[in-house]
């Protein structure tokens, strides 16, 4: 699954992204996105997707891998862009996914996802923030036991089997809250209340956040200019 | 996708910026009532995680997924559900799968399954056995689903600039020239075939999956 590949990405490299904090890395993401919503130019916004490929390159990411990772929202982006009257803006809500699909992205490959959710906790209610934790957390241990389902319907050549595949589905499921009912428990007995998940400081200042916080200056000023 | 994830750049700043301000409001007043009941948010962590498992598989090169949105309703009810569809939507977006800055619209749309879910399986239960009454649910809430998404692209078609500048025409016909038109007849001739077809999947499937489920478990169907 792309999420275990992304996260163990984010988790393990070591690259100059990966050194820089959240927050310059969520403002560099958030000015880029911002710069491909209201932009009209198909230079820019292909130039942008270009920029972050080469970043991710930089970076030593499997830019390849990010490329058709973000084929799929482009393709989807193609049947909106398809209803457009004027044919020009097929091409601009093309780039236009494809661009912001690659700025987030990289962001989640060079970030670990606790540090995602952290930036968040201004915004969101702590609940939600607990449920992002949990949901992260639970992926990975039901994707182990649907894997193990499918590999066994496999061997028994029954994984063309529309009964059978629903019959592992419903398993995940049933394991699902089982592991929700025990998770309970736990989070009782530890004294859980709402935002006691995340108890970490901020983080340190390095040389590539100011990087970051200077390209993403150059990045306000070059949209600001491609409207004139 | 059994319900239509729209992507970033096709609707205009305004829409984007209400569609995240409306899902944090509403995501703080869901957040309060499940507090207030002692609902579990370790149920809500492995349903949300459970949704994205079975969200992130692409049936073939159409664009379409399962969602059982309507199912996590069921299960979790109306504001555990709308959280739980936001968590879904959010982490999907952070993968590049559906928008990251209409992840609030994405959310509004998909919660419009969610929500309606209990009230009508509630109902659906007194005439039906509960797998059916699960699919039923699960295809009128694709419905809903996929009404809220046109709803949301015919709406953002309207442009202020017409009600704004009454009286200067040839401010008006230039801000007309600069905002994209959506052929509606065309964006529904695209979309509502792909939509029907994997409304009818999904509910099938979730029907399937239902059946199994309420076989083993029927305590979680009350």
């Amino acid at each position: 699954m792309d999420l275990a590949y992304i996260d163990n990405l984010a988790y393990n490299g070591t690259g100059p992204l990966h050194r820089a904090n959240a927050k310059s890395k969520a403002a560099f993401a958030l000015v880029t996105l911002a710069g491909v919503i209201v932009n009209r130019h198909p230079l820019y916004l292909g130039l942008v997707s270009l920029g972050i490929l080469g970043l991710s390159f930089l970076e030593g990411l499997p830019w390849r891998r990010f490329l058709s990772l973000a084929l799929y929202p482009a393709f989807l982006a193609l049947l909106f862009g398809l209803a457009f009257s004027q044919p020009e803006w097929r091409w601009i809500v093309l780039l236009r996914a494809m661009a912001s699909s690659l700025t987030v992205l990289l962001f989640l490959a060079t970030t670990p996802y606790i540090e995602i959710f952290y930036l968040l906790r201004r915004l969101l209610p702590p609940t939600v923030i607990d449920g992002l934790f949990l949901t992260y957390r639970s992926i990975f241990l039901l994707l182990e036991g649907l894997e193990k389902a499918l590999l066994a319907l496999r061997l028994k050549g029954a994984d063309r089997d529309p009964r059978a595949i629903v019959s592992a589905l419903g398993l995940t499921a049933l394991r699902a809250v089982d592991m929700a009912g025990r998770l309970e428990k736990i989070m009782v007995l530890r004294g859980y209340e709402a935002g006691s998940f995340f108890l970490t400081s901020e983080q340190e200042w390095h040389r590539e956040d100011y990087w970051l916080w200077g390209l993403s200056l150059i990045l306000v000023v070059l949209t600001f200019l491609s409207f004139g | 996708m059994s319900h239509l994830h729209v992507p970033d750049g096709v609707l205009p700043p305004a829409w984007i910026i209400s569609g995240l301000i409306v899902t944090i409001i509403l995501l703080y007043f869901a957040a309060n009532r499940v507090k207030r009941q002692g609902r579990s948010i370790a149920l809500l962590g492995v349903v949300s995680a459970f949704l994205l498992l079975v969200m992130s598989v692409p049936l073939g090169i159409i664009p379409y997924h399962l969602n059982l949105a309507s199912l996590a309703g069921i299960l979790l009810g109306s504001e555990l559900g709308f959280i739980a569809v936001f968590l879904v939507t959010f982490i999907l977006a952070l993968l590049g799968h559906g928008g990251v800055t209409v992840v609030g619209l994405n959310t509004l749309t998909m919660a419009g399954q969610t929500v309606l879910a209990p009230y009508l399986y509630r109902l659906l239960k007194k005439k039906l056995p509960v797998p059916w009454a699960v699919a039923v649910t699960t295809a009128v809430g694709i419905a809903v689903s996929t009404l809220l998404v046109i709803g949301i692209i015919w709406g953002s078609q309207v442009n202020p600039a017409l009600f704004l500048h009454r009286g200067h025409d040839h401010e008006v016909a230039e801000t007309v020239e600069a905002v994209p038109q959506i052929s509606m007849v065309r964006f529904l001739a695209l979309t509502l075939p792909v939509a029907t077809a994997g409304g009818l999947i999904e509910s099938v499937f979730v029907f399937l999956l239902a059946l199994y489920l309420y076989r083993l478990r029927p305590n979680l169907f009350e």
